[in-house]
C-alpha cells in the first residue's frame, strides 16, 4: 500500500464520519442538525465567558470596570458580572493595548519566546521522532525493557530531578543562558517518544519492507517514507511542545537572571504582580498572550485533530 | 494561482513582522556599569514604581563608594522562593535579597543564612541593639543570631470615613474601647431594601486583622518571647477568638459572605472596597496610605490604632511583618553585601537612608531615621501615615512565631478562626484543635530528626 492510499483510506474515512458532501451527519435532517449546534453553541457558552470576559475588560476603562463595586458600596444594584450591559466596553479603550504592551518590553519578551519555541519544537520533534522509529521499527536486544525504563521516566516528578539538574548545567557553565531551557528538548521527551512510537506501529511494515528491497537504508526509509507518513502526529507534538514552551514560566524563572532574556510567560506573571489592580492591562496582556495559541489551534486544528486521533490519544 | 499569491504574500509578511520583531531592542540586561568594582547580586521582588525605587537606592549606593557594584534584579514573588532554594542548594545564590519576614527562621535554621552580626563591629552591634524598634529585632533574630534587618515594616491600624461618621451622627472619631467601636461600627452599618447588608461598619478582618493580629490587644499571642514557646490555648487567646466569633455571629455569617463576595475580590490599589465605601471602618497595613494618595485623592479619611477592650486590652498593639535583607551563606561577596545593607536599611547613616524610606512609604527600622528632617518631612505631607510609626515603635507588636514549622503554625491558626467563626467549632474546641494539630506537627518533625 502507497502513501498515496494510506493517506487516501484516512481522507475517505474522514469524510465519511462527516457525512459527505451536501449531507448531514449521521442521517439528520438540517432542522435536527441546527438544534443539534443551537445545544452546543449554548454548552460551549459557559466556557467561552471568562474568555469574553477577559476581552471585554481588556477594552474597558477603570470606571467601568470598578463601577459594580461601587454601586454595590452604594447599596445600588449593580449589573451581574457576565450580563451582556456589563461585558460590552463603554466606551472602547483600545489604548489598554499599547499600554499594556509597553509597560514590559513585550517585543522583547515575545522574542525570547519565540526563539525558545522553534528550538524546543525542533529539538522534541527530531529527536523523539528519531527515538521513538528506534523503538517502534527496529529490533535490538533489550529494546522493551528499554522502553520501559524510558516510559518509567514519566512518572518521576520534576521536583525529584531539579536540584541535580540545576547543579549539572551550572557545572556546565550554562546557568543564565537559554540553553538548560532548550538543550534536553534535543535528547527526546519521553511521553513524545511515547506517542510517536505508537504511532509508528500502526503504519503497514511493507512500506519499509518494499523501500528496503529497493535498497534504502534505516536512515532513508525514516526519512523518506516514514516521516511523510507520520505528518499530523509529527504536528501534534510540535503544537504541545509549542505551548508547553510559550505558558513555561518555572523553567526561566528558574535559569535565567537577565531581563532581556525574559519570556512572556515570566512578564506576564512579573505584570500581574506590578499591575494586579490594573485589570485592564492586565486583561489586555493576558488577551495578547493567550491570542497566538488560539490562533495556533484555529489554523492547525484539522492537522492536530487527525494527529491525536492517529497516535490513539483521542 | 490567487491562493498562491495569498501564500506569498503571508510569507512575505511573515518574515517582515520577524524582522521587525528580532531588530527590537532588547531590555537593558544586568550587565555590570563598573566592571572593576567587585559585583554585589540583589534579588528583590519589587516591581513597577517600586523597582525603580530599588535601582535608585542601588544606584545611590553605587555612587557612594568605588569598591562594590550592587546589580539587581527583580525576581517575581510566584517562585522566589524555588529560585533561591535551588541556587543556594546549587551554589550560586544571589550575595544578597530582600524577602519577606517568614523565610528567616526556616532558612536559618537550614544553615542558608549568614549571621550577620558575624560581620558587624561592636559598634555597629550596639548601635543595632540600642535603636532599631523592638518589633526589628524580634524579627530579624533567630536562636540569638541576627540573620536580617529591615528595609521596611507593616503595621497595621484602622482605616475609617468621617462622612459615614457624621452622617450616622457620630464624632468622626475611633472611641477609646474596642467595646465603643463595636457599638459605632453597629450605627454605621447599612441594609438594604431586602434586609442585606450594603455597607459593614466595623468588622475584624482575616489574617493579621483576625486572631493572630488582634490578639495582642486583648494580651495574648501566639508565642512566649521569655520560654521561648508558642502560646495557644491562654485565656486571652480565647478571649480575642469569642470577641471574632460574636462580631460575625452578630451581623451573619452568610450575610457578610454574601456582601463580601459582591466586592472586589483583588482588592489590590484603586480596588480596595475601603474606597467605594464598602467598610466605614476598617484595619489594613501603611501601604494603603500611598494608594490612597495615588488612586483616590479625594478620598477624605483617617487613621487610628485598634482600640484595646475596656477590661485587660493593651493599647498600640498588633501584628507586624516587614521586608528583610538577608545575606545567603553562600553568597560570594557577604562583605559587599552587608555594606550594602547596612547603606539601604540605616544602620551605617539611618539621616541618610531616612529618604529612601520615604521614596517607597516604608516604616522604618529606628527612631532615628523617624526624626532625620527628610522622614519628618514626609510625615507632614502624608499626616495619616504618623498612627503607623507610632504603632511600629510600639513594644506590644506581635510577629509570627520565630520557630521552623512557622507555616505550619499560621496556616492551622487562620484555619481553627475560619471553623470557629463559621461556628463548626466553639471557640474552646477551635483551641484545642489548634493545640493538638501543633503537638501532631512537632511530634512528626522529631521523628525525622529535626531538632527545635
Amino acid at each position: 500500500m502507497s502513501s498515496e492510499h494510506v493517506v487516501g483510506a484516512a481522507a475517505a474515512a474522514g469524510a465519511g464520519r462527516r457525512g459527505g458532501v451536501g449531507g448531514t451527519p449521521f442521517g439528520m435532517s438540517r432542522a435536527q442538525t441546527l438544534l443539534v449546534h443551537a445545544v452546543l453553541v449554548l454548552l460551549c457558552v459557559p466556557a467561552l465567558l471568562p474568555m469574553a470576559w477577559m476581552v471585554s475588560t481588556s477594552l474597558k476603562a477603570d470606571e467601568q470596570i470598578y463601577a459594580s463595586q461601587n454601586q454595590a458600596a452604594k447599596g445600588a444594584a449593580a449589573a451581574a458580572p457576565f450580563s451582556a450591559e456589563s461585558l460590552v466596553p463603554q466606551p472602547v479603550k483600545w489604548r489598554n493595548y499599547p499600554e499594556a504592551m509597553t509597560t514590559v518590553p513585550f517585543l522583547t519578551y515575545l522574542k525570547n519566546t519565540l526563539v525558545l519555541c522553534l528550538l524546543t519544537v525542533v529539538g522534541v520533534v527530531l529527536s523523539s521522532a528519531i527515538v521513538a522509529y528506534g523503538f517502534a521499527r527496529l529490533a535490538f536486544r533489550g529494546r522493551d525493557v528499554w522502553f520501559y525504563v524510558m516510559i518509567s521516566t514519566m512518572a518521576l516528578p520534576g521536583q525529584v530531578t531539579m536540584i541535580p539538574v540545576f547543579a549539572l548545567f551550572r557545572a556546565l557553565g550554562w546557568y543564565g543562558t537559554f540553553l538548560p531551557l532548550v538543550v534536553p528538548a534535543f535528547f527526546g521527551a519521553p511521553f513524545f517518544i511515547f506517542l510517536l512510537t505508537q504511532f509508528f506501529k500502526t503504519l503497514p511494515g511493507e512500506l519499509a519492507e518494499s523501500a528496503r528491497v529497493d535498497g534504502a537504508r534505516e536512515w532513508t526509509i525514516f526519512t523518506r517514507v516514514i516521516l511523510p507518513l507520520a505528518k499530523p502526529a509529527l504536528a501534534t507534538v510540535a503544537l504541545f511542545q509549542f505551548i508547553g514552551t510559550w505558558n513555561d514560566f518555572f523553567g526561566p524563572l528558574l535559569y535565567l537572571n537577565d531581563p532581556g532574556k525574559y519570556t512572556l510567560a515570566y512578564g506576564l506573571q512579573q505584570f500581574l504582580s506590578s499591575y494586579g489592580g490594573k485589570w485592564a492591562q492586565l486583561m489586555a496582556a493576558a488577551t495578547v498572550f493567550t491570542l497566538p495559541i488560539i490562533l495556533l489551534f484555529f489554523f492547525a486544528q484539522r492537522t492536530f485533530i487527525q494527529g491525536v486521533a492517529t497516535t490513539g490519544g483521542k | 494561482m490567487a491562493a498562491r499569491r495569498v501564500r506569498w504574500a503571508a510569507a512575505v509578511l511573515a518574515a517582515v513582522a520577524l524582522v521587525a520583531l528580532f531588530a527590537a531592542p532588547s531590555a537593558s540586561p544586568t550587565e555590570p556599569k563598573y566592571p572593576r568594582r567587585i559585583p554585589v547580586r540583589l534579588w528583590h521582588m519589587w516591581t513597577a514604581e517600586w523597582a525603580v525605587v530599588v535601582e535608585r537606592i542601588c544606584q545611590r549606593f553605587n555612587e557612594s563608594q568605588d569598591t562594590y557594584e550592587v546589580i539587581p534584579l527583580s525576581v517575581p514573588a510566584l517562585g522566589a522562593d524555588s529560585k533561591f532554594l535551588l541556587a543556594a542548594v546549587g551554589g550560586d545564590p544571589p550575595d544578597v535579597m530582600a524577602q519577606w519576614n517568614p523565610v528567616i527562621p526556616t532558612w536559618a535554621e537550614n544553615r542558608l543564612l549568614t549571621p550577620l552580626d558575624e560581620l558587624m563591629t561592636p559598634e555597629e552591634r550596639e548601635r543595632f541593639e540600642r535603636e532599631a524598634y523592638p518589633v526589628v529585632k524580634k524579627l530579624g533574630y533567630y536562636k540569638g543570631r541576627l540573620y536580617g534587618i529591615t528595609t521596611g515594616m507593616n503595621a497595621f491600624a484602622l482605616y475609617y470615613l468621617p462622612a459615614h461618621f457624621r452622617d450616622a451622627g457620630l464624632e468622626p472619631e475611633i472611641p477609646p474601647t474596642l467595646e465603643e467601636l463595636v457599638a459605632v461600627g453597629d450605627r454605621l452599618k447599612r441594609v438594604d431594601a431586602a434586609g442585606h447588608l450594603s455597607r459593614i461598619g466595623y468588622l475584624p478582618t482575616h489574617g493579621l486583622g483576625g486572631m493572630f493580629g488582634i490578639s495582642p490587644v486583648f494580651g495574648g499571642g501566639f508565642y512566649d518571647w521569655k520560654t521561648g514557646t508558642v502560646t495557644i490555648d491562654t485565656p486571652e487567646n480565647l478571649r480575642t477568638l469569642r470577641f471574632l466569633v460574636e462580631q460575625r455571629r452578630k451581623l451573619g455569617f452568610d450575610e457578610v459572605v454574601r456582601f463580601e463576595s459582591g466586592l472586589n475580590t483583588q482588592s489590590f490599589a484603586g480596588g480596595w472596597p475601603f474606597i467605594g465605601g464598602a467598610y466605614s471602618a476598617t484595619q489594613d497595613g501603611q501601604w494603603r496610605v500611598e494608594q490612597i494618595r495615588k488612586y483616590a485623592p479625594r478620598l477624605q479619611y483617617r487613621t487610628a490604632p485598634l482600640p484595646p477592650p475596656r477590661e485587660g486590652g493593651v493599647p498600640l498593639a498588633g501584628a507586624s511583618n516587614g521586608n528583610f535583607l538577608i545575606i545567603p551563606r553562600a553568597s560570594r561577596n557577604p562583605k559587599g553585601a552587608f555594606e550594602f545593607v547596612k547603606f539601604w536599611t540605616g544602620v551605617a547613616r539611618p539621616e541618610r537612608a531616612a529618604e529612601f524610606y520615604t521614596w517607597g512609604g516604608w516604616l522604618p527600622i529606628s527612631p532615628a531615621v523617624v526624626n532625620a528632617p527628610i522622614y519628618q518631612e514626609y510625615l507632614r505631607k502624608n499626616p495619616q501615615f504618623k498612627t503607623f510609626v507610632d504603632l511600629i515603635a510600639s513594644p506590644h507588636l506581635e510577629v509570627y512565631p520565630p520557630v521552623p514549622y512557622q507555616v505550619f503554625l499560621m496556616d492551622q491558626i487562620t484555619r481553627v478562626e475560619d471553623l470557629a467563626v463559621r461556628g463548626t467549632l466553639t471557640p474552646e474546641q477551635a483551641l484545642q484543635r489548634l493545640k493538638v494539630a501543633l503537638e501532631q506537627e512537632r511530634a512528626r518533625r522529631r521523628q525525622m530528626g529535626y531538632v527545635e
